[in-house]
């Protein structure tokens, strides 16, 4: 199994939105963040993989289960949403039994040392924690029944820097073994800047890059110029540009390039965050 | 499904007092009446209650959302809920059934093939009831199966009255020679019948939905 | 084995990783045989992706630094470092040649040359 996740083409349609030949992969071993405004289609892409929904085409095949996931496929995938899912009143301990009796895989020593890692108090009622806390909980029980695959929904928003950098490292200390895997859909694109493998850009339900993260962060270029600058550039060098105020911005692919070619003009490197903005409110150029 | 049970059991346990506290009230006011044996329907259908509120509880939380993605079958997810109504209404049947036994013999207007008829009454309208409202549940979600909660118990009621009229009227005795033998016999196993056409409804209505 | 990262420069991570390696085995900290972390390993402690380290690996193996056996990790290679050396500054000689060349023939002095290999070799440091 090469790939933890492999979507090809899908295609699902809402009224006024859709997503349109949506294709990408999680290889397995790595870590995938998946970014996009909000209403882009990141949380439809992902209730598609999931089979929280039907979808009007493609393909989904997710752990090497070529059709819609099956309950057996589930017992290895822990998934962590952005609102906690578990009844205020249970305690953390009722919860882990509670859990112990649905996956068959459950650990619950392993589900007692993360509470540890993570200073949960096994007696506290669920309602009883605080945001960060109940994240930690919802990542405690994804990872306790040991699965291969990690899928989180805007997981860590919401969370201070100091609680996500510990999360961030559980993720690392999961990827360990080659046969994990994670998909991260996440608007802290600093997050994924340290800990993603690749990066998909999903905007207005197509998929606008599927890359590598160096690639991005250190092939990828953002050129600034002036107008007459700007007309003088070639247009398969660009990617997408904006007019700014008192310049142009250019999104480019290979900086090292472009800054020598384009001797006149700043070439500076792009964060995710620019790259996107720049996709998101500049003119994309379309190739052919 | 031993995961899903055990997490409603934990629920209730939590939420126990008001139910007991309700039912209680009920009963006495049912007893004040006069007849003690209306205690074991009281029970039963609190019983049949307790498993509505419990998953209206799973919805409030979310719960239903993580149902989705955990190694458990829609199917199942529904049959718990069957299973759990039926647990709950055979144990406030059994509770019911010895108070009101108890208290019709200490004041002795206990009238045995009366209490087994109501006990068997008790039995069905909870089924019946629970299974429509689960039904109701699943397919509307909290919100709008509210509307149709008064429907859920008029309905076996409404099947129970049509029911002593037209064997009262038709004089049928099967089996043993009165009209409330016939009700005590059958309703049971039409509650049975209607609660497994509902659960086959349900869980065809839980396959389809979208999230 | 320590290795510092900087994520402000313009050298990309996978660049720092492999010329500090490089380091520590030209100067004899890390000997032929000793054992490098694995690839996640080294990704979880300097906090990088997993593909940033495999780059930086693989351009270590192709230049005979590591050497990487599957199941068995990643060790210093057993390559005489005198070699390497002599590789490495045959590498140097060709790039020299090469901007000698240019110079010469764009007429770019031979001061304003030194100038700028100065200026290169400071800065790296």
């Amino acid at each position: 199994m090469s790939s933890a996740i492999e979507v090809r083409n899908l295609q699902k349609s809402y009224t006024g939105f859709g997503l349109q030949n949506v294709s990408f992969c999680v290889p397995q071993g790595s870590i995938v963040g998946l970014i996009g405004e909000n209403g882009a289609g990141k949380t439809t892409t992902i209730k598609a993989i999931l089979n929280l929904i039907d979808i009007g085409g493609g393909e989904i095949s997710v752990l090497g289960s070529p059709n819609k996931i099956t309950k057996r496929t589930r017992e290895d995938i822990g998934v962590v949403f952005d609102d906690i899912c578990f009844h205020e009143n249970l305690s953390v301990s009722q919860l882990g039994k509670v859990m112990q009796g649905m996956y068959k895989r459950w650990d619950m020593a392993l589900f007692k040392q993360y509470c540890q890692r993570f200073s949960l108090d096994s007696k506290k009622r669920v309602g009883d924690l605080s945001k960060g806390m109940k994240m930690k909980l919802s990542i405690t029980v994804a990872l306790s029944h040991q699965p291969r695959l990690l899928i989180l929904d805007e997981a860590t928003s919401g969370l201070d820097p100091v609680m996500r950098d510990e999360i961030l490292d559980v993720f690392l200390d999961f990827i360990q073994d080659e046969q994990n895997s994670v998909l991260l859909s996440s608007h802290i694109t600093s997050d994924l800047e340290k800990v993603a493998d690749y990066i998909v850009f999903i905007h207005q339900g197509k998929v606008i890059f599927s890359l590598t993260k160096d690639t991005l962060l250190y092939q990828y270029g953002i050129l600034r110029c002036r107008t007459d600058e700007f007309k003088q550039i070639d247009k398969d060098d660009i990617l997408a540009y904006q007019k700014k105020d008192f310049e142009w911005e250019v999104l480019v692919a290979d900086k090292e390039k472009a800054a020598q070619k384009y001797k006149k003009c700043v070439i500076d490197h792009a964060t995710i965050d620019e790259i996107m903005l720049l996709y998101i409110k500049g003119v994309q150029q379309c190739e052919g | 499904m031993r995961g899903l049970i055990l997490k409603d059991f934990y629920n209730m346990l939590k939420n126990i007092g008001p139910t007991l506290v309700t039912t209680i009230c009920v009963g006495l006011l049912l007893m004040v009446q006069g007849n003690p044996s209306l205690f074991v329907i009281g029970f039963a259908v609190a019983g049949g209650g307790v498993c509505s509120t419990c998953l209206r509880m799973d919805e409030t939380a979310g719960w239903t959302k993580f149902e989705l993605i955990a190694p458990v079958s829609r199917t199942t997810v529904v049959v718990e809920k069957y299973v759990l109504l039926l647990l709950l209404t055979i144990t406030g049947l059994i509770v019911g059934g010895v108070i009101s036994y108890v208290a019709g013999t200490l004041t002795g207007t206990l009238d045995i093939s009366k209490f087994i008829m109501y006990v068997s009454v008790a039995f069905s309208i909870s089924l019946i009831s629970g299974s429509l409202i689960i039904f109701f549940l699943f397919k509307f979600g909290m919100i709008k199966a509210d509307f149709f909660t008064v429907l859920c118990y008029a309905v076996p009621v409404g099947i129970f009255v049509a029911a002593l009229v037209v064997v009262k009227k038709l004089g049928l005795n099967i089996m043993v020679g009165s009209p409330y033998m016939t009700i005590t016999y059958f309703f049971p196993l039409l509650a049975l019948v209607v609660s497994l056409l509902t659960a086959v409804a349900t869980v065809a209505v839980y396959h389809k939905k979208q999230f | 084995m320590e290795i510092v990262i900087s994520s402000n420069t313009s050298k990309p991570i996978y660049e720092q990783i492999t010329s500090q390696i490089k380091a520590l085995i030209m100067s004899g900290e890390l000997q032929t045989g000793d054992p490098i972390p694995s690839m996640r390993a080294m990704a979880k402690s300097l906090h990088v992706s997993v593909i940033t380290v495999q780059k930086a690996y693989e351009d270590l193996q192709r230049d005979g630094f590591i050497e990487t056996t599957v199941g068995r990790g990643s060790f210093v290679s057993a390559s005489n470092r005198d070699f390497i050396q002599e590789e490495q500054q045959r590498k140097a000689e060709s790039h020299l040649q090469e901007a000698a060349e240019i110079g010469r023939t764009s007429g770019i002095s031979l001061d304003k040359l030194i100038e700028l290999l100065t200026l290169f070799y400071t800065e790296e440091a």
